[in-house]
């Protein structure tokens, strides 16, 4: 205790310095949080637009599917398995698709194209595909009053076969029976832009595909959302005990199901990593100058104690303890000017310059993130290095030889 | 044998009579080479017309198909999906080396683009480019003859240069009525890929042959196609006009 | 004046340990920059190079008409003048000449649609890493039989084929509006770790592509290198638009791959948050030495203010201390960033088989040293070094003698 006091006193004499060192530290902290803010915001962003949009959080798939898939591994897609799917605990939604290629006829040319076959309405919940509507309109799941369905065809897809709302659009493949996949559809609506991951997919009503590819009541895949990508791999665990006693079917979390992107998306976090090693050791060096030049001014009354008594052990213990109280108030005051920054940059975000796309999502503003790490790892980082930079300045004082001091008095 | 249409080419010998060789044959050879032809006579007749049932059995799925065809030399063809009713009316025409689809419930006439020719036709084993092909087979293979009491081998090599995924054939022919029981493909490792059985002899008018062929890929086990005649008539009247767009989406 | 600078100088030398601390500290940022500087702009080429000089090219030529589609009907025609503008151009490096559309490729086994890709070997070795790829067998010789044809090893094995197997290759002549086929042998397979390309190309030779597919002496693609690879990355170099001609377009990566270039905005935009960060903390060290330094002296200032020194030249004798101090950073920092940018340059920084969005890194990663890094960088250093000693300058000209004067040190 008196080792905390005689630390606080020393701070408070010189306020100037303290002030100073304080400020580096500050400002290192501040720094540090709202580029974690910053940068897990963004991942956050990302990460969560892609898996709500193509992948969910996990997906129910036949065995095999993900690793070769084909028209013919499919998956249960009645209102049973979904009522039985939803009561699943964090099963907070779910909709079911069908992916199979096709050749697509406009006027006169074809082009071959992925077909999906959604289900309107849960797809509408989950997915962000309403929003990528660019012209026309989003499905409806029955059928017109000619009987023909309706379909939302990619960018790329509707200028290459000619195609504008109202059209009639041909799709010819391969059923599930080996018999020729054909029909008509009207297009509703065109979607994304022409270099997009969407444009070369044709949307379809599912019970349209279902019909189409004859495959009744399937489909290729669940995807399913909790509460939090996070937990997509829990989701898995938990739903591929549920699926266990079903022969041949299996859930995998996203991280499985799009493994590159979640690679990429890992690679980016660790280099990020590297620029904060780069803050820290400026800010280190700061300290260390402040630290050695406070510790150098009192060598004089640091030959004193040492004179009267006190150990060395015991005024490296102070040197260190000074730095650590300097260290751990400069995060204190950092947390409190950057809480109110850091909802500002969470709520409001700021805007990029230019518009970005990765891996399919367009990123226009940079967010942050609530999260402890964002807050307590910085933290952590800044003490911590502050006490292994005074060891050497603490290492001075605890050698100081009485006599030689007590000159410079 | 060509079959007339469908069963086309890679089923077939040769369309072409081998006269004009001019190498110097032994014996042998020169009987294989007549029994070659012989038998590649056979399905070749000026025109066609038949029913015919195809079943087709994959690992995923299996149908059966009754399908009417026409046929005018190697050029001209038309064939049409009388049953199952959901496909009624489907039909394929080839004129020389075009192909088209028309599919009634869509009412549209398509032209079988590049990318599908290779394609199986119809979900079987047989792909549109085996319906498109031609070509000498005499010319293209080198034959060997061997026998035994009741049987005629055929060993046929494709030559160096010619454009096929084969290196070679067996056909297995009965003495007795010269029809081929079995047709065997082999590559060129000597591995035997896919199998061609014949069967149910039956006469239509004059002439006499195997109304049932099976084809069995040997790579893909549990698959095969079968075809079996149900009918057939030879020498009708049909001319080259008959083979026209608009028969193709004549609905009957 | 020169007085001033005499008086400084000797001030930096009185405190040797402090004036090494603040230069440290001002050499690290520079040291730090000019790493990851160097950092950047290697992973930044070898994204690119990875993309583009393994297959596609830092630059390609197209008929103005064949991109939207990938028609093959639509070539490129006046080709002897194009290789001429080519040669013309000091930037390019190399070029090659392809002929390409999409086909099928079948063997005993097996029936596959691939893209056909008819090339000249030497030149497409000048260009591509395909002759560096081979596994298995030879490399396409213009001079060899007009069977070979080149496949991936995953392409291979779904068709069941090795060297010396046949393939029949099937693509749409347009001059007959027919189907081309001709026997292939298998002569070499390669593995360009892309399943892209190892699953989805086949090469041959340029003359019999323009056989099959009945455009006489036309190709497709010209793909070019550049000397200085990142220049390809410039959306509107000159180059561009002296190459195109009113039948062709030549176009940078960036705009044939914009997703690649999306991400390396991304890290040029990385380097200018680590700067902003960099410099902050610098800053604050700066200051803080600054500070201290002047705190030392205070009794000095009020004594040499009292005797009439201008507060002027006060403010510019810290200025002026500053100034140096950097100096002697800047050789220091660009020696150290030098050094330590060299010495991982050497060692290389191996990645592995590391995607980032679906570009392997396939090199190995080497910083590198360029102009910048020694002209701008420093500058900004020094502009920063004397933007922070701006307040503590500014605080010492503002001394009032008689109070320094109280303080004895």
């Amino acid at each position: 205790m008196l080792m905390l006091k005689l630390a606080f006193r020393n701070i408070l004499r010189n306020k100037r310095r303290t002030v100073l060192t304080m400020l580096s530290m500050f400002g290192g902290y501040f720094l540090l949080v709202i580029s974690l803010s910053v940068q897990f915001g963004s991942y956050e962003q990302v990460i969560d637009f892609f898996t709500r949009d193509s992948t969910g959080h996990a997906q129910i798939t036949a065995e095999n599917y993900l690793d070769r898939p084909s028209l013919y591994k499919t998956v249960p897609a009645t209102s049973t398995f979904y009522q039985q799917l939803l009561a699943q605990a964090n099963v907070v939604s779910a909709t079911p698709r069908i992916v199979s290629g096709a050749l697509a006829y406009g006027v006169s040319k074809s082009f071959p194209v992925q077909v999906i076959g959604i289900d309107v309405v849960k797809e509408a919940d989950i997915s962000f595909l309403v929003d990528k509507v660019k012209v026309g309109r989003y499905l409806r799941a029955e059928a017109d009053a000619e009987g023909y369905f309706e379909s939302l065809i990619g960018a790329a897809a509707a200028r290459q076969l000619g195609l504008s709302i109202g059209d009639e659009l041909i799709l010819i493949s391969q059923g599930a029976d080996g018999s020729v996949a054909n029909d008509l559809f009207r297009v509703a609506g065109i979607v994304g832009a022409t270099e997009g991951l969407e444009a070369r997919n044709v949307y379809l009503p599912l019970s349209a595909a279902q019909s189409f590819f004859v495959l009744p009541e399937q489909a290729h895949y669940w995807a399913v959302l909790t509460a939090d990508y996070h937990d997509g791999p829990e989701l898995a665990e938990q739903l591929n005990a549920w699926l266990e006693p079903s022969a041949g079917l299996e859930a995998s979390s996203w991280q499985v199901v799009s493994k590159e992107f979640y690679q990429t998306m890992s690679a980016d976090i660790e280099g990020g990593y590297v620029s904060y090693f780069v803050i820290v050791l400026l800010v280190c060096i700061g300290v260390l100058n402040t630290v050695l030049m406070s510790v150098m001014e009192r060598t004089g009354e640091f030959g004193v104690l040492k004179a009267i008594g006190t150990s060395p052990r015991r005024l490296f213990f102070l040197i260190v303890i000074e730095t650590l109280l300097l260290a751990t108030l400069s995060c204190l005051l950092g947390l409190l000017t950057v809480l109110p920054v850091n909802a500002y940059l969470v709520n409001v975000g700021f805007t990029l310059p230019d518009p970005m796309e990765v891996s399919g999502v367009v990123m226009d503003h940079m967010k942050g993130l609530w999260d402890l790490k964002v807050f307590v790892e910085p933290a952590l980082i800044i003490i911590g290095s502050a006490a292994l930079i005074s060891i050497f300045p603490a290492l001075r004082a605890a050698r100081i030889v009485p006599v030689d001091a007590m000159r410079s008095l | 044998m060509k079959l007339p249409i469908l069963l086309a080419i890679p089923l077939v010998f040769s369309l072409f009579t081998f006269a004009g060789s001019s190498h110097a044959d032994t014996l042998a050879d020169a009987k294989a080479i007549e029994l070659l032809e012989k038998i590649d006579n056979l399905y070749q007749q000026e025109n066609s017309h038949a029913v015919m049932t195809m079943e087709i059995v994959t690992a995923d799925f299996s149908r059966s198909m009754t399908l009417e065809s026409w046929a005018l030399g190697l050029d001209y063809s038309l064939v049409r999906i009388l049953e199952p009713k959901k496909e009624a009316g489907v039909s394929t025409l080839k004129r020389e080396k075009n192909m088209w689809n028309f599919l009634p419930k869509i009412n549209k006439v398509i032209k079988v683009p590049p990318s599908m020719m290779m394609g199986s036709w119809m979900g079987s084993d047989f792909t549109n480019d085996d319906l498109m092909r031609e070509g000498s087979w005499v010319d293209a293979y080198d034959v060997v003859l061997s026998e035994t009491d009741s049987l005629y081998t055929l060993d046929l090599t494709a030559k160096a240069t010619t454009v096929t995924v084969w290196g070679a054939m067996q056909i297995v022919v009965t003495k007795d009525n010269l029809l081929p029981i079995r047709q065997t493909y082999f590559d060129e490792d000597g591995q035997a890929m896919r199998e061609m059985r014949f069967s149910a002899i039956q006469t239509f008018g004059d002439i006499t042959l195997p109304t049932v062929m099976e084809l069995v890929p040997l790579n893909k086990p549990g698959n095969k196609t079968q075809v079996t005649y149900n009918s057939m008539e030879f020498d009708i009247d049909l001319e080259s006009d008959f083979f026209t767009l608009q028969n193709l989406k004549k609905r009957r | 004046m020169s007085l001033t600078w005499t008086l400084a100088v000797r001030n930096i030398l009185r405190n040797k340990r402090r004036s090494f601390l603040t230069i440290l500290l001002i050499s690290m940022t520079l040291a730090i920059l000019i790493f990851t500087d160097g950092y950047i702009k290697a992973m930044t080429d070898v994204m690119v190079r990875s993309a583009t000089r393994l297959y596609p090219g830092d630059a390609q030529i197209h008929n103005v008409s064949y991109l939207a589609e990938r028609d093959g009907e639509k070539t490129i025609t006046d080709v002897d003048q194009q290789i001429n503008s080519l040669m013309a151009e000091p930037l390019v490096a190399s070029y090659s000449l392809r002929a390409l559309d999409f086909g099928m490729v079948s063997s005993s086994a097996n029936n596959i649609a691939v893209q056909v890709v008819g090339v000249d070997a030497d030149l497409e070795a000048s260009v591509s890493k395909l002759k560096l790829s081979m596994i298995r067998g030879d490399y396409l010789d213009n001079a060899g039989s007009e069977l070979q044809i080149l496949l991936g090893g995953p392409l291979a094995d779904l068709l069941e084929v090795d060297l010396g197997d046949r393939l029949v290759v099937s693509v749409n002549n347009y001059q007959s509006d027919d189907i081309d086929q001709r026997l292939f042998r298998v002569s070499g397979i390669f593995e360009m770790k892309s399943k892209f390309f190892d699953e989805g190309l086949v090469f041959i030779q340029l003359p019999q592509a323009q056989a099959m597919m009945g455009i006489g002496q036309g190709i497709h693609e010209i793909a070019f290198n550049l000397t200085d690879e990142s220049l390809s990355g410039v959306k509107d170099l000159a180059l561009w638009s002296r190459l195109a001609t009113p039948q062709t377009v030549a176009e940078g990566w960036t705009t044939l791959m914009p997703d690649l270039a999306a991400i390396l905005a991304l890290t040029g935009y990385s380097l200018l948050i680590i700067g902003t960060i960099l410099f902050v903390v610098a800053t604050l060290g700066v200051i803080n030495a600054m500070f201290m330094s002047i705190y030392e002296r205070t009794y000095e200032f009020g004594v040499i203010l009292a005797i009439g020194t201008r507060r002027t030249s006060v403010f510019n004798l810290i200025l002026i201390e500053g100034f140096v101090l950097c100096l002697l950073a800047l050789v220091l920092g660009a020696a150290l960033g030098a050094g330590v940018t060299l010495w991982v340059g050497a060692i290389g920084i191996d990645y592995g088989s590391m995607d980032v969005s679906g570009v392997a890194l396939a090199e190995i990663l080497r910083p590198e040293l360029r102009l910048l890094q020694f002209t701008e960088l420093p500058f900004a250093v020094l502009v920063m070094t004397l933007v922070a000693c701006l307040y503590p300058a500014i605080h010492a000209a503002r001394i009032v003698p008689a109070k320094a004067l109280h303080k004895s040190l």
